[in-house]
């Protein structure tokens, strides 16, 4: 796992150096080294994506020969929200939405991380997804999943401090770049990927 | 109005209609206040309308004799139907401000442009058309004379290479409220003296064909010239901002130019001949094809072509001092041209493909979104379409990043 100065380090290499890690709006260097964190502070972004009621009974995950391919997208599921800086988003308790970091990340081919929620927001009963994994080459502001698990509805605000990156080198092996431009700055919503073995398991 | 009385006069079911259109209205707007607004100046934009449609219901047509005459009763209605049919369009543009599409990011370096050009108090809404035509508002609202309304065509509202039109348009609001059209009244009025004067046929024969007099001409052609002045002050301004961006914005929407002429304008090709001189003075590089193919407008017809003449005539002679004034206006505001070395830096960050992390204005992020374009060919291409949208991605991140700092700077 990267240190703080390593993580400062990485951030501080030339534009266009293979393993300069790109962060924007770029943290504090200072800061990230007085911290002495292994992590990232991230802050939540303006764009979410709530999911709308609809009249279908379920929404498959996965693609099988018996559902069809008919999935829905993200934009006939979920509705988008813009929250401008000053203003804030309320999550009700048991309510899901996605968000996205403010925060534009780009991770060279030698980096990888991960994405936790932050213990101060946890404790109100805001839980971010843990560990999502972030591959080396991704670009682009991070989706994160956020539910409200507590009994109050809770505001949470665009800038603010919102989870945290973790980083580690890859050691073994080489990376592709598969996704050059795939970087959003909105919350994503990707619909189920064909799966060759599951449509074969699901073969009569 | 009581309904207990047996009869009722064509009047009183008259202005009973006036209310229940009235009332109509402002129910519809009590909905849309309930819209997720993303920016104040649209909710603010209905509360001013509200309370001037308030007023028919509650003062004017409330407060009516019963002694009143069927003309005033006519007049009254007339005054609502045209207040309502007006503002029923402006209530569809302001609730569309609220659609996702929007380019929402954009709102805030926008609305800093007016503040600097236009007024502190000066309100923007942005939002989208159903036409395809640029930015077609603002027309002039008397109910909202502080608000500048900027509006792309649906379908590319959230493209933000097109918004440097949006410049054009913020000089309309730019031109009213430096009122450059008393400004410059005197030297129009000389100009076209001097035009209608430099050749006797013309006006010999202008004066015979519609039978007015002099003055009569006179007057056509200075209001003619005056709007076409008003246009290029537009022009102008949108290429000082913006710098190339307006050129190629522009080309976008225009190319290859032609198609009937509204006297309104310059002719297309002296339209794009005035937006040359701005850039040459300016010193912003005009890609030498960009334009070179334009084609020309063709007159309308009804219009008179020596009148036409005369005003084409007096607007090439005050365009030097025009132009000298616009750049003079933005100046005094401290609006500052896109710097090309930091265009450059832009640019340099969209081809790593990350935003850009520094002090950038608007304009020099659509500057630099508009040279990648370019360079990479227009990426129209159906295998091209990742990279375009990522294009558009990066620059409204980069224009995020920009409102970021700016907030951190002013509050340090």
């Amino acid at each position: 796992m990267l240190s703080a100065d390593q993580i400062a380090d990485a951030l501080s290499l030339e534009p266009g150096h293979p393993d300069r890690l790109t962060v924007v709006p770029r943290p504090d260097d200072a800061a990230l080294r007085q911290r002495a964190a292994t992590s990232i502070d991230l802050r939540l972004g303006r764009w979410f994506r709530s999911f709308k009621q609809t009249r279908a009974q379920t929404y498959p995950l996965a693609v099988t020969p018996g559902e069809g391919s008919d999935l829905s997208t993200e934009v006939s599921r979920t509705k988008q929200h813009f929250v401008p800086f000053g203003k804030k988003f309320v999550l009700h308790p048991g309510r899901f939405v996605l968000g996205a970091t403010l925060e534009w990340l780009q991770l060279p081919a030698g980096l990888s991380g991960y994405v936790t929620g932050k213990s101060s927001l946890g404790r109100h009963g805001l839980v971010i997804e843990t560990a999502a994994g972030i591959h080396p080459h991704f670009s682009g502001c991070l989706t994160l999943e956020l539910a409200n698990m507590g009994e109050v509805p809770l505001a949470i605000y665009p800038g603010m401090r919102v989870c945290q990156v973790f980083l580690h080198r890859t050691t073994a092996g080489t990376t592709v770049d598969l996704g050059m431009f795939s970087g959003r700055r909105k919350p994503v919503l990707p619909p189920p990927k064909e799966d060759d073995i599951l449509t074969r398991l699901s073969d009569d | 109005m009581s309904s207990t009385k047996d009869a009722f006069t064509a009047a009183e079911l008259r202005l009973a209609s006036a209310r229940r259109r009235v009332r109509a209205f402002v129910d519809q707007i009590a909905e849309l206040e309930a819209s997720d607004f993303p920016h104040r100046d649209g909710l603010d934009a209905l509360g001013v309308i509200r309370t001037e449609l308030n007023y028919y219901l509650t003062d004017m047509l409330s407060a009516l004799p019963p002694t009143l005459s069927d003309q005033v009763v006519d007049e009254i209605c007339a005054e609502i139907s045209y207040t309502v049919s007006k503002y029923t369009e402006v209530l569809g543009f302001i609730l569309r401000s609220t659609n996702v599409r929007n380019a929402f990011e954009v709102q805030y370096p926008l609305k800093r442009l007016v503040a600097q050009v236009i007024s502190p108090e000066a309100r923007l809404i942005m939002s989208s058309e159903w036409n395809y035509v640029p930015f077609t508002y603002p027309m002039t609202l008397d109910l909202l004379p502080d608000f500048v309304l900027v509006g792309a065509p649906a379908p590319e509202s959230g493209n933000v290479l097109l918004f440097p039109l949006a410049g054009h348009e913020i000089g309309h609001s730019a031109w009213r409220m430096q009122d450059l059209k008393s400004a410059l009244q005197t030297d129009v009025s000389r100009a076209v003296a001097r035009a209608i004067d430099g050749d006797p046929d013309a006006k010999a024969r202008v004066l015979a064909r519609t039978g007015e007099g002099l003055p009569d001409l006179q007057n056509v052609v200075l209001g003619t010239a005056m709007k076409q002045l008003e246009e290029i002050f537009c022009d102008l301004f949108g290429l000082y901002v913006f710098g190339a961006s307006y050129t190629y914005a522009y080309e976008y929407f225009l190319a290859p130019g032609g198609g009937s002429r509204s006297p309104l304008y310059p002719s297309g090709v002296d339209r794009i001949g005035y937006l040359l001189a701005g850039a040459k003075a300016l010193r912003i590089e005009v890609e030498p094809e960009l334009f070179g193919r334009w084609r020309q407008t063709t007159a309308r017809k009804g219009v008179d072509p020596d009148a036409l003449t005369f005003a084409d005539q007096a607007v090439a002679d005050v365009f030097p001092d025009l132009m000298r004034r616009t750049f003079e206006i933005l100046r005094d505001r401290q609006v500052e041209p896109p710097r090309p070395a930091v265009v450059e830096q832009i640019m340099a960050a969209f081809a790593n493909r990350v935003p850009y992390d520094d002090d950038a204005t608007f304009p020099e992020i659509v500057t630099a979104g508009w040279r990648y374009l370019r360079a990479r060919g227009g990426l129209s291409e159906a295998a091209d379409q990742a990279e375009y949208d990522m294009l558009g991605e990066l620059m409204l991140k980069s224009i995020e990043v920009a409102e970021f700092r700016a907030k951190l700077s002013a509050d340090a």
